[in-house]
């Protein structure tokens, strides 16, 4: 995945996209206020100076999916592991509920359930069937939308011709209205996210701690003075 | 039938993905279902067909396209249609909550009958029947009284054809009373009308521009059609084609627009007339402005002289002797060297666009501040050309003519104001002072006013004194309490969708799509309700909507879509292009050969819009007398004199920097209401997925947040999060501060869309900041202010 933070605007549709494409229960206002509140991708906040020279840096974070991931070191009863694809991949009936994978992501993109799931009403009737729902005392996390991954390869496989790009986006990815984001294969160096990765503007979050993210962000840049660059 | 499980779902489940098919019974299980240990949760999902049907969001304005997933009677997902060229797939987290409002459990549940008092009403569940006789009786008995004039009927959100059904039943019923609710943007549309004698809503070419200056426009917090924003936002930054458009947002607080701009400029709040008139300085002294343009397409630049040989002030002699570079700095507290600076970039960099309209109406005195801005766009000649201001092309529907002429005014008409206008802000006093006559009913269509306008509280007690009301409403609102009768509207999913251009959008749209599941909790859209209250009150009125249903009544409108020749069906970016080459070169090549054809692929496909071309129509972008845009106000002279006033000095048709509100003793913090994104149009409290995002930049949900200042704070002794009073003459709530450095020191922020009183618990949440606002009045227009209101903060 990569997130053009030039193009980001800051308006949280991949968070809400994330939370009714994965049945993530929304906590009441008190667990809210202690910021309990389940969000797979994340807006994070960065506010320097005083006013009025200010700089606001609002990037999304979902898991970055590291190849290097500190938290599958940590957990004690191999709940969490790398998929085939590269996903770090969480196994909930695996999991004891111990934490110390959210306190080993230096990303803070582990949940814990401190609840069991609510949907008031019938807000239940929205639940995605093709997402289970994770119950009380586990950890749960972005998954890249693995499902759509599943059903789209099936359909490929159906079809018999191999997965075309784009035919399996993360719903953050789909519904992005600036078009910030993009997803696709890093080992196909033609895909948009490989060749994107490559501009100088790239960057990984804590790239220092070798964790070895696979998410990219392309960093803010600046007005190019009126000139149009010649696609 | 209960889901097998088998090696191979097993390890797809451990894997932390999907679950299931989803074509036929299936029971959901939470996969710790495979511990005994943890089996709690489970969650049936009935069988049936999935499908993916387009459809409208239903949300704001904008009417931005929708896909729905379907699993029976269930809508489990909504995402982004790619072929609306409004939205091209992508969507706001609002349209992404719809399904919370589909399935919110504090919905109505059956039409209600008000069987106690106005004050304290008691509630009873009646038949859809009854409600609907209820209503058709009341208006056959006026209409025979002859008081059918003193019918009013209240839209909350505008929509196209469903309003040019009610408008065609008003005035077959024979009242002229069909209002809206108000927007910020009036204040903007009011100097359109004065400088180029255009009523329609303008709109711009922001795609094309290269360089923007938005004067506290919240382009990326819900103003226009918030996803079409966005994507010409990540438009103007591609990374391929380079930077070459920037945004430089102007406005007093750090908002989160401001911090995704190019460039913030911070200035005292309401003074930006008088930035923008600064700017118009170095224009004019540096010689960086449009002279043809000027010269050709416009009034009033220089001194002139009228038939009589008087002698008037041009804007130019008015910006070089009042706006002077130095005073304009002192005024708006922006530096010289910036105010230069902007300027230079803005008259180098062509097409340059100057935006006015911000939505939530912060700017007292408002009409004249939209003229200085807009006379930006002169300067830059910027109307009615690509890149700059444009007329939003009218669609091709004939709007009725009224069966008979109504010989009566609108009931909220400003007869003092010199603008002789309208205001659904007025009506409360219309209503309490039987003037120009008695208001008999009023009927509300998903209309709030008692929450969401500054005078809410006039607006309770002007209803709670009017014969009869009935608000079609999806809750319970402020406004449906003081309801005789509440008739419970579906919302978007469960209805025939429709809706018109977007507001600021440069393109002609209707977007239609048909229910996508059955209406819950027996719910039914208005339309058809007023389809029904013509067949009973018979006679014209019937004949005039000859309509089984909403559907017939859009199948005929298409009809007329299609005998206008022109414009396509939603389709693909690249067949769009291919249409537009088509069409420049005098081709129309549509896809269908009759109305039904279009009639079904609208269906399909979620609507048909004209992607014409931008620019070059110079009479339909200015029509005023002179054909010229006027920087000196001709009409607004003649309405001045029409009013009986002495026309008195140029400088009231000329755009000018109106007075500043000024602090009263006790309270010295200036309150300006802010829109969020999640809750913008101060809708949407009520859905759990926007409280949670509503303030992430202070980390706030769930609840009010008051922005102050470090330095204000810690002199008031305030802490982060503390409890803290917010008092104005008006009245005071009670909310937590928050710290933020991005709130200038003299000036405190609360969110709009907080504090319900009524409707769903979850809104009634937080502080409703137009409830400490002091009711005022710009004097040109009569527009209603929310920004003239002093506070002052202290710890609870």
């Amino acid at each position: 995945m990569l997130i053009d933070l030039a193009k980001c605007t800051a308006c949280q549709a991949c968070m809400v996209a994330c939370e009714s494409e994965n049945n993530v229960p929304c906590v009441s206002p008190e667990e809210a206020g202690r910021r309990r509140i389940i969000s797979w991708i994340n807006l994070l906040p960065e506010i320097e100076g005083e006013y009025p020279r200010l700089t606001m840096r609002l990037a999304p974070v979902p898991c970055l999916h590291c190849d290097s991931p500190p938290c599958i070191l940590v957990c004690p009863v191999k709940a969490t592991s790398l998929s085939p694809e590269g996903f770090v991949r969480q196994t909930y009936a695996r999991c004891i509920g111990c934490r110390y994978c959210t306190n080993g992501c230096p990303y803070t993109r582990r949940m814990f359930n401190w609840y069991k799931p609510e949907w008031p009403g019938e807000f239940a009737e929205a639940l995605n069937p093709d997402v289970s729902v994770r119950p009380k005392g586990v950890v749960e996390k972005c998954t890249f939308c693995h499902h759509r991954l599943m059903k789209a390869r099936d359909e490929a496989r159906a079809a018999n011709r191999p997965l075309a790009e784009g035919e399996y986006t993360p719903a953050c990815v789909e519904v992005c209205p600036a078009g910030a984001m993009y997803f696709g294969d890093l080992e196909d160096p033609d895909s948009a996210v490989a060749q994107l990765g490559r501009h100088p503007r790239a960057f990984k979050l804590l790239e220092e701690l070798g964790t070895k993210p696979k998410v990219t962000y392309l960093s803010e840049g600046e007005w190019s003075g009126g000139e149009r660059k010649e696609a | 039938m209960s889901f097998q499980i088998n090696r191979r779902d097993y390890l797809r489940l451990a894997a932390g993905g999907a679950l299931g098919t989803a074509t036929s019974g299936v029971t959901l299980k939470g996969i710790s279902s495979f511990n005994a240990a943890l089996a709690s949760e489970e969650v049936r999902v009935p069988g049936g067909p999935e499908n993916w049907s387009p459809s409208v969001c239903w949300l704001c304005p904008a009417g931005c396209g929708l896909k729905v997933r379907t699993i029976g009677t269930r809508a489990v997902k909504i995402q982004g249609n790619p072929l609306h060229p409004v939205s091209r797939g992508g969507l706001c987290p609002k349209a992404l909550a719809g399904l919370q409002e589909l399935n919110h459990p504090d919905r109505l549940r059956a039409p209600l009958k008000n069987t106690g008092t106005r004050k304290s009403p008691q509630w009873r569940q009646i038949s859809w029947e009854e409600a609907v006789t209820t209503v058709a009786a009341k208006l056959r008995g006026l209409r025979g009284a002859g008081q059918a004039h003193g019918v009013v009927w209240i839209d909350g959100p505008e929509r196209n054809l469903r309003s040019r059904l009610v408008r065609r039943f008003l005035s077959a019923y024979g009242s002229p009373n069909y209002l809206t609710m108000p927007s910020g943007r009036d204040a903007f549309q009011t100097a359109v009308y004065l400088q180029q004698g255009v009523d329609q809503p303008v709109a711009y070419d922001l795609e094309n521009t290269r360089y923007l200056l938005s004067f506290g426009v919240n382009l990326l917090e819900g103003w226009g059609s918030p996803v079409s924003l966005m994507r010409v936002f990540g438009r103007w930054r591609d990374a391929a084609s380079g930077r070459h458009t920037k945004f430089v947002q102007i406005e007093p607080r750090f908002s989160i627009t401001a911090a995704r701009a190019d460039e913030w400029v911070s200035l005292r709040p309401g003074t930006e007339a008088a930035l923008a008139l600064g700017m118009a300085y170095v224009l004019i002294t540096e010689g960086l402005y449009d002279a043809a343009f000027v010269r050709d397409r416009t009034f009033g630049f220089e001194d002139w002289k009228d038939a009589a040989g008087k002698a008037h002030q041009g804007f130019r002699s008015l910006v070089l002797s009042e706006y002077r570079l130095n005073d304009v700095s002192e005024m708006t507290g922006v530096p010289a060297e910036t105010i230069l600076r902007v300027a230079r970039e803005f008259g180098h960099n062509r097409p340059a666009l100057a935006l006015g309209d911000h939505q939530t109406s912060t700017l007292p005195g408002a009409p004249y501040a939209a003229m200085a801005v807009h006379s930006l766009n002169a300067l830059a000649g910027s109307i009615g050309v690509a890149g700059g201001v444009l007329v939003q092309p009218e669609l091709p529907f004939h709007e009725e003519e009224a069966s008979r002429k109504i010989p009566w005014p609108r009931v909220d008409e400003t007869p003092e104001q010199i603008f002789p206008g309208h205001q659904l802000a007025r009506l409360p006093q219309a209503i309490r002072s039987r003037k120009p006559y008695p208001v008999e009913a009023v009927l509300l269509h998903q209309a709030n006013p008692v929450f969401s306008l500054p005078n809410g509280e006039a607006f309770r007690q002007a209803l709670l004194e009017t014969p009869f009301v009935a608000s079609f409403s999806t809750f319970l609102d402020e406004t449906a309490m003081l309801a005789d009768v509440v008739l419970p509207a579906p919302t978007g999913l469960e209805q025939w969708q429709e809706a018109g251009s977007p507001p600021a959008f440069p393109f002609a749209v209707q977007s239609i799509s048909p229910p996508v599941i059955a209406a819950r909790h027996g719910a039914r859209q208005a339309a058809d309700v007023v389809l029904e209250i013509a067949r009973f009150l018979g006679g014209p009125v019937a004949a005039a909507l000859p309509f089984d249903n909403f559907e017939a009544y859009l199948r005929k409108s298409v009809e007329e879509l299609f005998a206008a020749q022109t414009g396509a069906v939603f389709s693909t970016g690249l067949d769009e292009t291919w249409n537009r080459l088509l069409e420049r070169s005098g081709w129309w090549s549509p896809t269908y050969s009759n109305a039904e054809e279009l009639w079904e692929q609208m269906k399909e496909r979620g609507g048909w819009w004209e992607a014409g071309n931008l620019s070059g129509e110079w009479e339909r972008a200015v029509r005023t007398p002179s054909r010229r845009f006027e920087f000196y106000s001709q009409t607004l002279e003649r309405w001045t004199r029409a009013a009986g006033r002495e026309a008195g000095d140029d400088r009231r048709f000329l755009p000018q920097q109106p007075a500043l509100p000024k602090a009263a003793a006790g309270y010295p913090l200036l309150l300006l209401p802010m829109e969020v994104l999640p809750l913008a149009g101060g809708a949407g409290g009520h859905l759990p997925y926007l409280q949670q995002i509503a303030g992430p930049h202070v980390f706030a949900t769930w609840d009010s947040w008051l922005e102050i200042n470090p330095v204000t704070a810690h002199k008031l002794g305030i802490a982060d999060g503390e409890k803290v009073w917010v008092e104005s003459r008006r009245g005071r709530a009670q909310v937590r501060a928050r710290l933020y450095a991005g709130a200038r020191p003299e000036v405190v922020h609360l969110p709009l869309g907080y504090g319900h009183t009524a409707g769903s618990p979850w809104g009634c949440r937080g502080a409703n900041p137009l409830a400490l606002l002091e009711e005022q009045y710009d004097p040109l227009a009569g527009l209603p202010q929310t920004t003239g209101t002093h506070v002052k903060v202290y710890r609870s």
